[in-house]
């Protein structure tokens, strides 16, 4: 999300707000707002512009896909970005993703499935 | 009456070296376990990892879970090189293992609590205590700590010292202290960079640029720095000493450091407000994200 091309992009679309959420005064509160049980961190939400839930980053099996990089927490997080968008294209969406896979494997998080 | 003492004698002393050995049996039996288990974890078979747990622990940590904790190891610590060594003890009816791993950046230790059912009730990865490398940029390392606490809001605290250096041993010894460690300093709050001073010959230059308390008998000396890498505060190990042992560091002194000088902690209503205003402005949807510095 830092590199200039992705954050480029992400921008067209979103307004980011990253809270720290053991530091942050009222951050778990405002999480509580939009799932019940605290989430393993990262934990993600995309909001519309009234700060309605869209969706996030639990999926309906109960699990967070967090940093995604299984490839079925890659095929949920393409999900969620194909869900909510307005301002981006099919193929911005294709560069986020392969964007997410380059910096994955550059960290050395290799694909898992069946977990 | 004296053969009878002496047979005695030599039953306690033969059953208490059959104790002692089947203790270190015992021992090396869990440290197998151990190791073995973290062998299955870096060669990623996180079912295989689940599997030893007790319920509670599969429970809080589930195989994704498993996965996302090497996953942070090899963020923070780089590629696997070696396991350097493995120590167990016994603690409040657990068995404890510790495995030391190399990683290319730095060294993680593995804990495993076995429980009196030889399942595995907890399994913890920590960055071990890194020592005063004498072959890094100095430099470049606190331009990479400044940039880290940035993305956080936090601080950077610099500890200058040297491997040789008894009060910076104690130092580095006495952030495993319950007054350090529960409060989360250096997880949450700081940055933490370690400079090789050695005896006082080495990045003296750039210790002084900080303005750092540099004194040969009260290493180490701590500079704390804000998020664009501003000096914030100076001290050494003569302020920070324990009145009772003046050799060691009292880290209840050190936690009233670190805590007069960290970062507030961040409104994060006031920022989601912010972001809320700004996305009915611009027409744009939020994209909320929860994290924390370590």
């Amino acid at each position: 999300m830092a590199a200039k091309d992705v954050a480029a992009l992400l921008a067209r679309e979103f307004v980011t707000v990253k809270l720290d959420f053991d530091r942050g005064i009222g951050a778990k509160d405002i999480e509580r707002n939009y799932i019940e049980k605290e989430q393993a961190l990262p934990w993600f939400a995309f909001l519309n512009r009234d700060g309605k839930c869209l969706i996030h980053s639990t999926r309906s099996n109960g699990r967070n896909i967090g940093l995604p990089f299984q490839s079925d927490a890659m095929a949920y997080f393409e999900t969620m970005l194909r869900a909510v968008k307005n301002h981006l294209t099919d193929e911005d969406i294709d560069f986020l993703i392969r964007s997410l896979e380059a910096f994955n494997s550059k960290a050395g998080l290799r694909k898992q499935t069946n977990l | 009456m004296k053969w009878v003492w002496l047979r005695m004698l030599a039953k306690i002393c033969a059953v208490t070296l059959l104790l002692t050995v089947a203790g270190l049996v015992f021992a090396q039996d869990y440290e197998t376990l151990g190791k073995n288990l973290i062998l299955d974890l870096l060669a990623r078979r996180f079912e295989k990892v689940a599997s030893q747990f007790n319920d509670s622990w599969a429970q809080i940590m589930p195989p994704i879970e498993v996965a996302n904790l090497l996953n942070a190891v090899f963020l923070n610590a780089g590629a696997f090189q070696a396991i350097t060594g493995t120590r167990s003890e016994k603690s409040q009816g657990y068995h404890v293992v510790r495995v030391t791993c190399r990683f290319a950046r730095s060294t993680t230790e593995f804990t495993i609590s076995f429980d009196s059912n030889n399942r595995v009730a907890v399994l913890t990865a920590s960055s071990t205590e890194p020592s005063f490398d004498e072959n890094t940029d100095a430099k470049a390392d606190i331009k990479r700590a400044i940039d880290a606490a940035a993305a956080d809001e936090i601080r950077v605290l610099i500890c200058w010292g040297a491997n040789d250096d008894d009060g910076s041993r104690l130092f580095l010894a006495s952030r495993r202290e319950p007054a350090i460690t529960t409060p989360a300093f250096f997880s949450n709050e700081y940055r933490a960079v370690n400079v090789n001073v050695g005896h006082l010959d080495r990045n003296i230059e750039l210790a002084r640029s900080y303005g750092a308390m540099l004194k040969a008998d009260a290493l180490p000396a701590l500079t704390v720095l804000d998020s664009v890498g501003a000096v914030i505060a100076n001290t050494n190990a003569a302020t920070l000493r324990s009145d009772a042992n003046p050799s060691t560091i009292d880290a209840v002194r050190l936690a009233a450091f670190l805590k007069s000088h960290q970062a507030p902690a961040p409104d994060a209503v006031a920022q989601f407000d912010t972001a809320l205003k700004q996305a009915q402005k611009e027409g744009k949807a939020i994209f909320l994200w929860f994290s924390a510095p370590w």
